[in-house]
């Protein structure tokens, strides 16, 4: 009855009043399905991710490619094509310096936020935000 | 005129109230309440409870609800007017002569009040699946895809589901409404919706209202379990930074595990094909439009309507019965028994790998996408300030709506 149950697809024969046995199969059935679906994509993830890592070309980090703290002021060479002016860039490090409390902090990269996003962005955060934490 | 007034009082809503539509206003206040007071899932419940409310009034236009046969009521009647067309007949197939002789017509008319039309989104399964869609916009499963063993947990937390699909069969349920009271446990209420509406219509408010109210109770419910089941020990592990996922990898990932899911379980196919195509487009980075009206416009818009259809299907008649009271209480074994199937399978895994996992990430598990990974995070700086498990638990807690929609799936393909 077992091996019946598990390996063969009987599942539509399940009474409306299954026996504790059958509800215990039936139940160990729908766990090995889930297991078997996701441990299959996990395989899959796996196994591209090795790809992925090999495939993938050494990166050496720019050497200007930041600043970092105390003077946290990126270079003018750091943003691309100097597309931000100094002064907006002297004062994002100071609000940027004033918002962590003068603690050790590094200015990865100032970019223009992206308009186009800006709508999905405002989606995301107000149906991320609606789920409370208390 | 005191015969007009009479006349008109007559035609008035006042003689079909009941007592038991006074106790539904109660239960739908009450709904309000927690939802706008203090804020729980409102996105959710407060059309639910607007329905409900609505559900419990003598209103005209809305929606035709018949009794029958059988004592119970079946909602979003219409009615239809038609025009035989000539030389329609047909007599019965000679293969099936018990079939009845169909003839075709000509629809002049449909009548039928608002949500007799609207509701047709939950019951022909549509709004379901159009949710996912904006879900799977909105989801990013690079912390996933990163780690992607944290899919066992995903996996693992499904435990609820078929230890309350024992306890509801024991407590008196079919086999059919069993499946769609463990649903609860996979704190998905889209898939919830989809499932109790195809195999246990007639449970379909109470579990909804169950799914959503313990959905937002989460934080209330997880951390004592975490508690219990995890040392001091193991709740300040701290977990490897997760590597950078690539575009590439995020679209494959999307199509592979659609191809996957709907090769194993096919009856999830809708749930699936909708939450992937949705990831596509949103990591695909050409269809902003699109991305943006799955995220916003879409998700949104269905979400009142399949709020309120839920809610409208909350008649006194219906769920004043002592299977909802049932169904509240099997609910939260549900939930529990997943979050304690995530927490345990983590520990499992720590026994097994070298690189340790943080337990308290596996009761992320339980989909309730995103809070039940932030609940992981805040219990695990409860111990450790500086320990940031937000972006580890996502991996579970996406894994966990694939694994909730295959359980769906399953259910589906063994009991429909």
């Amino acid at each position: 009855m077992a091996t019946h149950l598990i390996l063969s697809p009987p599942l539509a024969t399940l009474p409306d009043y299954p026996s504790v046995g059958e509800s215990v199969l039936f139940q160990l059935n729908g766990l090995i399905v889930v297991f078997l679906a996701l441990g299959s994509i996990w395989g899959m993830l796996e196994l591209m991710g090795v790809i992925f890592r090999r495939s993938k070309p050494a990166v050496t980090p720019p050497a200007s490619a930041a600043a970092t703290s105390p003077a946290a002021a990126p270079t003018p060479a750091s943003t691309p094509a100097c597309a931000v002016p100094p002064e907006i860039i002297a004062v994002i490090s100071a609000a940027v310096h004033v918002a962590t409390a003068g603690q050790p902090h590094r200015i990865a990269a100032i970019v223009p936020a992206n308009a186009q996003l800006d709508w999905a962005r405002e989606g995301r955060r107000t149906i991320f935000a609606s789920h409370k934490t208390r | 005129m005191l015969q007009g007034l009479l006349d008109y009082l007559s035609t008035t809503g006042f003689q079909f109230i009941t007592w038991k539509m006074v106790i539904m206003w109660a239960v739908a206040g009450v709904l309000i309440y927690l939802a706008v007071a203090k804020g729980f899932e409102p996105l959710l419940l407060v059309p639910i409870a607007f329905g409900a409310l609505v559900a419990n009034l003598p209103t005209r236009g809305i929606i035709t609800v018949e009794q029958l046969a059988n004592g119970t009521t079946d909602s979003a009647i219409f009615r239809v007017e038609a025009t035989p067309l000539e030389n329609s007949a047909h007599a019965p197939a000679a293969s099936d002569p018990h079939a009845a002789p169909t003839q075709t017509l000509k629809v002049n008319r449909v009548e039928g009040g608002l949500y007799d039309f609207i509701s047709q989104g939950v019951k022909l399964e549509l709004f379901p699946p159009l949710i996912f869609l904006g879900v799977g916009a909105l989801t990013d499963f690079g912390p996933l895809i990163a780690m992607p063993r944290t899919l066992l947990l995903g996996a693992a937390a499904q435990l609820g589901l078929f230890m309350t699909f024992f306890g509801a069969n024991l407590l008196g349920f079919t086999a059919k409404q069993s499946a769609s009271i463990g649903i609860i446990g996979g704190a998905d209420g889209p898939t919830a919706i989809f499932l109790s509406n195809k195999l246990a219509p007639e449970l379909l408010g109470a579990i909804a209202v169950a799914a959503y109210s313990y959905m937002s109770l989460v934080p209330l419910i997880q951390p004592p379990i975490m508690r219990l089941l995890t040392t001091k020990k193991e709740r300040v592990i701290r977990m490897q930074k997760l590597r950078p996922v690539s575009k590439t990898e995020k679209l494959i990932f999307a199509v592979m595990v659609m191809m996957i899911c709907i090769l194993l379980v096919p009856d999830a196919s809708a749930l699936i094909v909708m939450l992937m195509l949705g990831n596509f487009l949103r990591e695909c980075g050409v269809t902003e439009r699109l991305v943006k009206s799955a995220q916003n416009e879409i998700i949104n818009v269905l979400t009142i309507f399949l709020g309120t259809t839920v809610g409208l299907t909350m008649r006194a008649d219906n769920f004043l019965a002592t299977d909802t009271l049932k169904i509240i209480v099997l609910g939260v074994v549900a939930f529990s028994f997943s979050t304690a199937g995530g927490i345990l399978a983590a520990k499992l895994m720590n026994v097994l790998s070298k690189n340790p996992v943080n337990p308290l990430i596996g009761s992320a598990g339980v989909s309730a996408v995103p809070m039940a990974a932030r609940v992981s995070h805040v219990e695990g700086q409860r111990y450790d300030s500086n320990n940031y498990l937000l972006m580890h638990a996502m991996g579970p807690n996406v894994a966990g709506v694939i694994g909730t929609a295959v359980a769906a799936g399953y259910f589906l393909s063994a009991l429909s």
